[in-house]
């Protein structure tokens, strides 16, 4: 996981060679990838080091949107292998799901010059997704209840 | 579905993306917050589909021995869950006793880590402490997986089954002398000759001449007949009177009517002449089994109505012989020239000719006039309305019938013991 931290890092800041944010690319890839190897070295965790690989990804979106989405979807596989998810069908079906969708969303933006009309439909395709995906849990949740919720016992 | 505690980080951090992204315009923000958002989404649906998959897999197989069992026993309980469990799922299985009975020994939970098909075997033991019908509450199987986790309980049907049938503790100890049934020293001459010999008197024309004593006889040089004692054991009818189960009754008070008529009947029921039972709910009668010898019949018996419904009520019926005394007593007070007795005399005098017995007063008479040597053992709550209880009491006086009463410690009181006693009870007795 800190290896994929460090070469997204680098990556990114490769992409942003000969434009004013590459140095801030550089002394944010040295300073994530310090943090990370602090991390795994006291406390490993993953989620942590998940998340300081957004800001290399933030800025090599100002390089490619394309680029910004290939290395998501590496930190993403990475971050699945190490929680320990190596199943091979659902670790397929995810990184599969996970670069559809962010690409197409990825071109979605790139699309627009504001962000608020992204941001709106992000919103309402976030309440929806909840939505389905509590309908989903009621649905099976009622289903293994066998209908009914009363309190077991003396009869 | 609970999020784990990674998840919960990453939502927070697509929030706060979110939030940058729309302060400050920044379209790269937007993607990480919705990279985020659609990571975990996706993961969600992923988790729910696996879990939907295990659902359908689940089969229980439970035993429990005995399922039939007086309070506080030992249950053993053997509960094998059969899961296919994918990949990348863990889970936690706990099989869900009844309520009211504690876990003694062994553990109701396990845990699968491995991917597979597993036949998971639970073995614990149970301490009964409630009792009825008790029925397990089911399976609960908690998946996880690294971002969620969720709790499946499987209830009802095949995964409730066994049901534990536990009789409440009760007893009562229905009369005098040795035994259930109240043996006693017997002073009847003619109906019974035991081996004891009870005294010696002197004989009298009509004695039978086996009775007589020679050595008395010869050392005293005068006749004398033996009189012998023996054991005569009353054929008891016993009345359990179940709380009507739409009234308030505290389930304690049943408990104790219950277990001390399970108590009773198993003893009776060994009895030369079985056991008679009458289970009734106030002025219903719910069942009637004379003589009956089969313990798992009069188990049943009182199983079966264990909840009643009290159809019919008799709050505060007159017996007519009752009526017909409090019409003779204002006759003899109608001279002080107060109006009001000589009313209600001629109401007394127009409606006791029409008065017809209760169906249950029918009821008792005929179940106490099945034979002359009767004994009536009672059990009841004492709760709520009590006119029944009268009616039996003084059916069974009219008859010369023996009768008893037992109340739960708690139920009973000086006024309600006064009230059993006026009624013909002649022994009023404490469950424990």
């Amino acid at each position: 996981m800190v290896m994929a931290v460090l070469a997204i890092s680098l990556v990114a800041a490769g992409a942003l060679f000969g434009t004013p944010l590459f140095p801030v690319a550089l002394v944010a890839g040295a300073l994530l990838a310090g943090s990370g190897l602090v991390v795994v070295f006291f406390h490993p965790e993953e989620t942590a080091l998940f998340l300081f690989a957004q800001p290399p990804v933030f800025l090599s979106w100002y390089a490619s949107p394309l680029l910004a989405v290939a290395l998501e979807a590496l930190i993403t596989i990475a971050f699945l292998v190490s929680a320990g998810d190596t199943g091979v069908r659902r670790g397929v079906v995810s990184a599969i799901l996970l670069v559809s969708v962010s690409g197409l969303f990825a071109l979605f933006i790139a699309g627009h010059r504001h962000v608020l009309l992204p941001l709106v439909l992000l919103l309402i395709v976030c309440v929806i997704v909840m939505l389905a995906l509590l309908g989903t849990a009621s649905h099976l949740i009622h289903r293994v209840t066998g209908g009914s919720h009363e309190a077991p016992g003396r009869q | 579905m609970r999020p784990s505690r990674r998840t919960v980080v990453l939502l927070i951090a697509a929030a706060v993306s979110l939030l940058l992204a729309w302060s400050l315009d920044s379209a790269p923000a937007l993607f990480l917050a919705g990279s985020m958002s659609g990571f975990v989404a996706v993961r969600a649906f992923l988790f729910l589909h696996a879990a939907g998959t295990v659902a359908s897999g689940v089969r229980v197989e439970r035993t429990a021995t005995p399922f039939i069992l007086r309070q506080g026993s030992p249950v053993n309980v053997t509960c094998t869950v059969h899961l296919l469990l994918p990949h990348g799922i863990r889970a936690e299985v706990s099989d869900v006793p009844p309520p009211g009975a504690p876990l003694t020994k062994g553990s109701s939970s396990a845990e699968i880590t491995l991917a597979g098909s597993h036949d998971m075997k639970l073995a614990y033991g149970l301490s009964c402490i409630s009792c009825g019908r008790l029925s397990f509450g089911g399976v609960d199987i908690v998946l996880h997986d690294p971002f969620f986790s969720l709790l499946l309980p499987f209830r009802g049907g095949a995964f409730s089954h066994p049901t534990l049938l536990v009789d409440p503790v009760g007893r009562f100890r229905a009369g005098e002398g040795s035994g259930i049934i109240g043996d006693k020293d017997s002073e009847a001459r003619k109906l019974l000759r035991g081996y004891g010999i009870r005294s010696f008197r002197g004989y009298m024309p009509g004695d039978d001449p086996r009775t007589i004593d020679w050595k008395l006889t010869a050392k005293h040089g005068k006749l004398f007949v033996r009189e012998y004692a023996g054991m005569i054991g009353k054929s008891p009818l016993l009345v359990a009177d179940l709380p009507d189960s739409a009234m308030p009754c505290p389930a304690s008070l049943r408990d104790a009517v219950i277990g001390s008529a399970l108590d009773a009947v198993r003893e009776m029921c060994r009895m030369p002449r079985g056991c008679s039972l009458m289970v009734i709910c106030g002025p219903n009668l719910l069942s009637f089994l004379p003589n009956e010898r089969s313990s798992a019949r009069l188990e049943r018996a009182l199983r079966e109505y264990s909840s009643p419904q009290q159809v019919l009520r008799c709050y505060r019926t007159l017996d007519p012989a009752v009526a017909e005394a409090f019409r003779q007593r204002l006759g003899e007070t109608e001279g002080n020239g107060d109006g009001f007795p000589r009313k209600l005399r001629e109401i007394y005098s127009a409606f006791i000719p029409a008065m017809e017995p209760l169906p249950f007063e029918v009821q008792c008479a005929r179940a106490l006039a099945r034979q002359g040597d009767t004994a009536l053992h009672v059990l009841s709550t004492g709760w709520g309305d009590a006119s029944h209880l009268a009616i039996l009491g003084l059916q069974a006086r009219r008859r010369g019938v023996d009768a008893r009463i037992g109340i739960p410690d708690s139920a009973i009181s000086p006024d309600l013991v006064r009230r059993l006693k006026g009624w013909g009870y002649t022994v009023v007795r404490v469950m424990a």
